[in-house]
């Protein structure tokens, strides 16, 4: 929310400085989250017209290109407007074309003093004050339109030297032949309104003024972040008000103007008492609509209000400066009784903006006898706007309940200046405060008229009263505030406080165990005793409460998984994969591609139609960042992802999640000396070779996903993981990825993929510690040519059982293949036997006929010897 | 091949002029020469296998230094002690000139190994690149272990939970605007009411998890991802949290600065100032925000990260409000505690200086590498 620090001095009757003011409400609550200074530097004056001449149209254009730039002040005007007023009309267009011309002002002598004002200026300045004086009497300007403008019309005039705003110096320059000695500013100019077209004219001041004087255009504009639990801060009002407190003192509102007639406004009828606690209108006859005084569109303009007319700018003013909105109706275009009432079901309103909506049993409206005139708290309807012809007035100031206006809000897609507050809770004690504010408006902005009537509806609410125990905010905040001082803060902040006395009959002097407090009808968010805390918190300072280290509860364990996800990707970065981290949602076409499972966890509302499941596995996600990769023509590539993945089925009442971990490898293998060789198989599988221990991970052929090459994959089977496996279903996979899967996706090259269930892979094998040999070993290498048929995993059973209780160890060194074994359905794979015995040298005649055993053992599986 | 054919000796040995067949020695200036040949011959090896071959040949079992000494017998008794010393002078000869002539070679054979062509020192190593970390996953492990030195347990939570969890146990209002279906990712298959599923908005349905689970005392941290729908410069659809909290008989605010400021020093430096200012979150009360002075500025520049503020907001943090409390049965007059939540990607970014957060997201490799993993560097 937007707050003008000339109007909040005034509402709370101190000069402060804008750092100061920002620094308190941000170490309050209400955070400034930045500070612009506005109307700085300014220096046109008034001056009066001399004389008035229309320039030829063909000068047009070059006179658009006055020193004052129209299209740039223009465009920056029209997007803060937009940005501002939201649901409010367009800028104004010229109703007239724009006729250029020359027009001759007379102005004071600039007194040097007043070169004060601005202290950069040039060397002219004041330097020779009496040649300044006898020049600067008359000027002749070009004018990008002299539109209205007449001989002795008072206008706001920069002359040559002289700053439009701070930075943006006019000077005198020639224009086809022709001087123009300063400039004729417009609204917009001026950041008044948006008008950039029309030069302003200011009847009621004195020619020489400056004009930052007479309209006050100098400000500086608070930008709050407002929490949604403070209504109250939504208005000058309740900012002054916590001002006043972070100073010590407590805020008074002006006073506003009372309605003196006794007659009421109009007949009245809350039928919805359960959303609308109080209603409030005043009459106002003989109206007059007008534009406002400059200096007020000027302050509703630096607070992001269009200027309209005079009342609805009072309406709008008060808003501003109470935080509570306030609407008027033309009195003449309503017919009998007005009520609050939940809408009836099809009912519909043209709002003033010109939307037509078809209301709902839950919205309430403002109706009278020919219908809904306004949707409660949020917006006027059309049919009775305050027009060019209205000369009565009914102005209404009530509470609705915060949901029923969220509700109607949200679901109408209408979020007001009025909505904002209402939905966060407003109060309905001070409906006349609020109206007779309105009225003070009315009458400083020229609407004429008197009040001639006042209804006003509240339901009777028992007060809420709220315990504070000076002992509770002690513990609870670490630090003693006496409860008389407790008691000042919440006072200045409007509550009503008693000390309440122990109830063992306590005497004078001694503390009082608890003050009863009675929150002002407006902090509607004060209800519990924690809130009073907070309170009295803020208004001491949060920084005034020291700082301790609390005792240790736990022993800053580590959930497992956790761990295991921490180790996980230190190894795979170590080993030189990158860690990959992609959206818990996909693409269900995609899935499909990639012949994943179907994802039984649809989003209700995915952002976009490419991100509308929940993922069952990781690996669609990495090879999407694949195709990215490959998009950019990076084709080598060592990826990872440690994620979670949604399983279960459908009939399950939320989704299984598992912690995946998946990787691909594509491309050539790292390791540049060796020559480029494409990543396979087994580059894929010493990634998990690394996760677990070998003996505890089985690698299969059984159920093979589709996704995989299937010669060139093996699942992965384990029992022993963190938690245990599904039931028949491997713990994961990795191979190759399937030739056609890769095509459907539009990928290249070498691809293999692996992805694991992490918290089911197995931990270590307990086994006995083995002390350091003290014996050597000795070692001897068998070659067979083996059949494909036959598994490495079994030709190694088969030898280990052969080789007797001295063999340590059996470990493949060498696969090779070429035509003439291939053509045999053969490769040659060849194998380092380490054998030692714990007591003793083995003799060389120990070791040979062991290996011999074990030579036999593996022909016997039908691999043969090769020497 | 062995060393003790006379005959294959003869030939090698053609080009002696004097002839070295020890049968023809017949005195102790014979046996000299004898010794000065075979230290010329040793001292001419060019192999560690050629010197081998040499030595036995003299010093061996069935050497020529050997063959001499059983001529001793045919030399007359009275010369023999002087032909022994001469022979013995010999060995000794020998055997010094086998060991000059070993150390020489070894010396050789380092030599050459030295003066190999230089290799470029400045080509890449086989393969030793190391991989990349992820600057938020990395800044989150971080923080965990962070939290676990100041006692914090870790743990995880689910990512889809009930409106229930993620909202009404945390006292959210009914109507909340963060409630709203456009801020959050419905998941179909859920109940109705507080029992839809949803993707968690925020990491503090952990607190309702645990809260719900545990009996006080209890500290705890969790970190993870967290979706909200949102997508622009400073938005992603999935995002980073950190959750934390502490709750234990007589936890005051002063605990909750404590702990909070000994976190940001250890992350930030003990020279950053910390500064709590009043906010507001449903599920704290007292509630805050906390900023520590910038990190970033420098002397007369304008700072982009602070905007020339001096301070940046770090976390969201306070006491945890009654209304959480109630629902998971713990008596809030017994117990207190403190909470506070942080966007890890917004950690993740200051650091790094990332300006756009989706690019955190976008899994860029040529972005990533601008993270390699190094032992030495940083996370």
């Amino acid at each position: 929310m937007r707050v003008s620090l000339t109007w909040l001095q005034e509402l709370v009757g101190e000069h402060l400085q804008p750092d100061e003011v920002a620094a308190l409400l941000t170490a309050g609550g209400l955070e400034v989250e930045a500070v612009t200074h506005v109307g700085a530097g300014c220096e046109a004056e008034v001056a009066e017209i001399v004389s008035v001449v229309p320039l030829a149209s063909q000068d047009r254009a070059l006179v658009a290109k006055s020193p004052c730039n129209v299209a740039a002040m223009g465009e920056g005007t029209a997007r803060e407007g937009s940005r501002l007023s939201e649901g409010g009309v367009s800028a104004a267009q010229p109703s007239a074309p724009q006729v250029p011309g020359r027009v001759q002002v007379r102005t004071m002598p600039m007194c040097p003093d007043r070169g004060a004002r601005v202290p950069n200026e040039g060397p002219h300045r004041g330097s020779n004050p009496v040649a300044d004086a006898e020049k600067a009497q008359a000027f002749s300007v070009i004018a990008r339109s002299i539109n209205g403008l007449g001989v002795g019309d008072k206008v706001a005039f920069v002359r040559p030297g002289r700053q439009l705003k701070r930075g943006h110096r006019i000077e005198a320059r020639t224009v086809r032949g022709e001087l123009s000695e300063g400039m004729l500013c417009s609204a917009a100019d001026l950041e008044i309104a948006d008008n950039p077209h029309e030069v302003i004219t200011l009847p009621d001041h004195a020619v020489g003024t400056l004009v930052a004087d007479a309209l006050r255009l100098e400000d500086y504009i608070l930008e709050l972040g407002v929490t949604p639990n403070r209504a109250d801060a939504l208005g000058h009002w309740g900012v002054a008000r916590d001002l006043c407190a972070l100073r010590g003192r407590r805020f008074e509102a002006p006073l506003g103007t009372t309605c003196a007639s006794g007659t009421p406004a109009i007949a009245l009828d809350i039928q919805a008492p359960s959303v609308c606690e109080g209603y409030a209108a005043v009459a106002w006859q003989s109206v007059c609509l007008r534009p406002s005084p400059w200096e007020v569109q000027a302050l509703l303009n630096r607070l992001g209000q269009r200027p309209v007319s005079n009342i609805v700018d009072a309406t709008n003013l008060t808003l501003l400066e109470t935080g509570h909105p306030v609407h008027a109706f033309d009195r003449e275009r309503l017919a009998g009784t007005l009520a609050v009432r939940m809408a009836v079901p099809n009912e519909s309103i043209t709002l003033l903006d010109g939307s037509r909506h078809v209301l709902e049993a839950g919205d309430v409206v403002i109706a009278d006898a020919q219908g809904p005139q306004a949707l409660a708290g949020i917006m006027g309807g059309a049919t009775s706007e305050v027009n060019a012809s209205t000369s009565a007035l009914l102005i209404e100031a009530a509470h609705f309940a915060p949901e029923s206006v969220r509700r109607t809000a949200k679901r109408l897609g209408l979020h007001t200046d009025a909505s904002h507050r209402f939905e966060r809770g407003l109060g309905s004690q001070g409906l006349a405060a609020i109206l007779a504010t309105c009225a003070r408006w009315l009458q400083r902005l020229g609407a004429g008229g008197c009040c001639t009537g006042l209804t006003s509806y509240t339901s009777m609410m028992a007060p809420r009263t709220v315990q504070l125990r000076p002992a509770r905010f002690a513990a609870f905040m670490g630090r003693a505030v006496a409860a008389e001082r407790m008691a000042m803060h919440l006072r200045h902040l409007g509550c009503e406080v008693t000390l309440l006395a122990d109830r063992a009959g306590q005497s004078a002097g001694e503390a009082p165990s608890a003050l009863e407090v009675i929150p002002p009808d407006v902090r509607r968010d004060l209800t519990r005793e924690v809130d009073l805390i907070e309170e009295v918190a803020r208004l001491e300072g949060y920084e005034t409460f020291q700082a301790a280290l609390p005792a240790l509860v736990g022993a800053g364990g580590i959930a497992p998984l956790l761990r295991r996800e921490a180790r996980a990707a230190a190894a795979l970065r170590a080993r030189g994969l990158g860690e990959a981290v992609t959206f818990a949602f996909i693409s269900s076409a995609w899935l499909k591609i990639a012949r994943a499972p179907a994802s039984n966890w649809p989003l209700q509302n995915p952002l976009t139609d490419d991100r509308d499941v929940l993922r069952p596995l990781l690996y669609p996600s990495l090879l999407d960042v694949l195709l990215d990769a490959q998009r950019r023509q990076q084709f080598s590539a060592a990826l990872f992802e440690i994620g979670t993945v949604f399983q279960g089925d459908g009939a399950s009442p939320k989704p299984t999640e598992r912690t995946h971990l998946a990787w691909v490898l594509s491309g050539t293998a790292p390791g540049w000396l060796d020559g480029s060789q494409e990543v396979d198989y087994y580059d894929a599988k010493a990634i998990v070779e690394m996760l677990a221990p070998a003996g505890a991970l089985r690698f299969s052929d059984a159920e093979l996903p589709a996704w995989l090459h299937p010669r060139q994959s093996a699942t992965l089977w384990s029992t022993e993981g963190i938690v245990a496996a599904a039931e028949g279903a491997p713990i994961g996979w990795v191979g190759v990825l399937h030739p056609e899967v890769r095509e459907a996706l539009g990928l290249r090259g070498a691809i293999v993929v692996g992805e694991v269930e992490l918290a089911a892979l197995p931990g270590s094998v307990a086994s006995a510690l083995q002390d350091p040999p003290r014996f050597p070993a000795a070692e001897r290498d068998l070659a067979f040519e083996v059949p494909h048929a036959l598994r490495a995993e079994t030709l190694v059973a088969a030898l280990r059982a052969a080789g007797g209780e001295t063999l340590v160890s059996v470990v493949p060194f060498d696969l090779y293949e070429d035509a003439a074994l291939r053509a045999a359905g053969c490769r040659s794979l060849a194998f380092r036997c380490v054998f030692r015995d714990l007591g003793r040298t083995l003799t060389d005649e120990e070791v040979t006929s062991a290996s011999q055993a074990m030579r036999v053992a593996g022909e016997r599986l039908g691999a043969r010897t090769r020497l | 091949m062995s060393g003790n054919g006379n005959s294959r000796v003869s030939s090698t040995e053609s080009m002696d002029p004097k002839g070295s067949d020890e049968r023809s020695i017949v005195n102790i200036a014979d046996v000299r020469a004898l010794g000065q040949e075979a230290a010329e011959r040793l001292v001419a090896a060019k192999t560690q296998e050629a010197l081998r071959f040499e030595a036995a040949r003299w010093l061996g079992g069935d050497g020529r230094l050997r063959r001499l000494f059983e001529r001793m017998k045919q030399i007359e008794p009275a010369e023999r002690k002087a032909f022994g010393q001469a022979i013995n002078g010999a060995k000794k000869a020998i055997e010094a000139a086998v060991a000059e002539a070993e150390s020489r070679l070894r010396r050789d054979s380092l030599a050459r190994e030295l003066a190999v062509a230089p290799l470029d020192i400045t080509l890449p190593g086989r393969c030793g690149a190391p991989g990349t970390f992820h600057p938020v996953l990395a800044t989150g492990r971080e923080l965990i272990e962070l939290f676990r030195s100041l006692g914090f347990e870790a743990v995880s939570g689910p990512q889809v939970d009930t409106y229930g969890h993620n909202f009404t146990f945390l006292g959210f209002p009914k109507d909340h605007p963060a409630t709203d279906m456009q801020d959050s990712f419905f998941v179909a298959g859920g109940g109705a009411g507080d029992a839809r599923l949803l993707l968690r908005t925020h990491t503090s349905n952990v607190q309702v998890q645990e809260m719900h689970r545990r009996e006080p005392p209890m500290a705890v941290v969790s970190a993870g991802a967290v979706f909200r729908r949102d997508d622009d410069i400073t938005h992603s659809p999935m995002f980073y949290q950190l959750e934390g909290f502490h709750i234990a008989k007589g936890i005051s605010f002063a605990h909750l600065r404590g702990t909070l400021t000994r976190f940001v020093q250890a992350l930030f430096g003990a020279d950053r100032a910390v500064r709590l200012r009043p906010s507001y979150f449903p599920f704290v009360e007292p509630g805050a925000e906390l900023d520590i002075s910038c990190p970033f500025c420098e002397p007369n520049r304008s700072c982009r990260v602070c905007k020339d503020s001096g301070w940046v907001e770090v976390l969201g943090c306070g006491m945890i409000h009654p209304n959480v409390f109630e629902p998971a049965g713990i008596d809030y007059e017994r117990y207190s505690g403190f909470a506070f939540g942080l966007g890890v990607d917004r950690l993740a970014m200051l650091r790094y200086g990332v300006r756009d957060i989706r690019w955190l997201y976008a899994n860029d490799p040529a972005f990533l590498s601008n993270f390699p993993a190094y032992v030495a560097g940083g996370a």
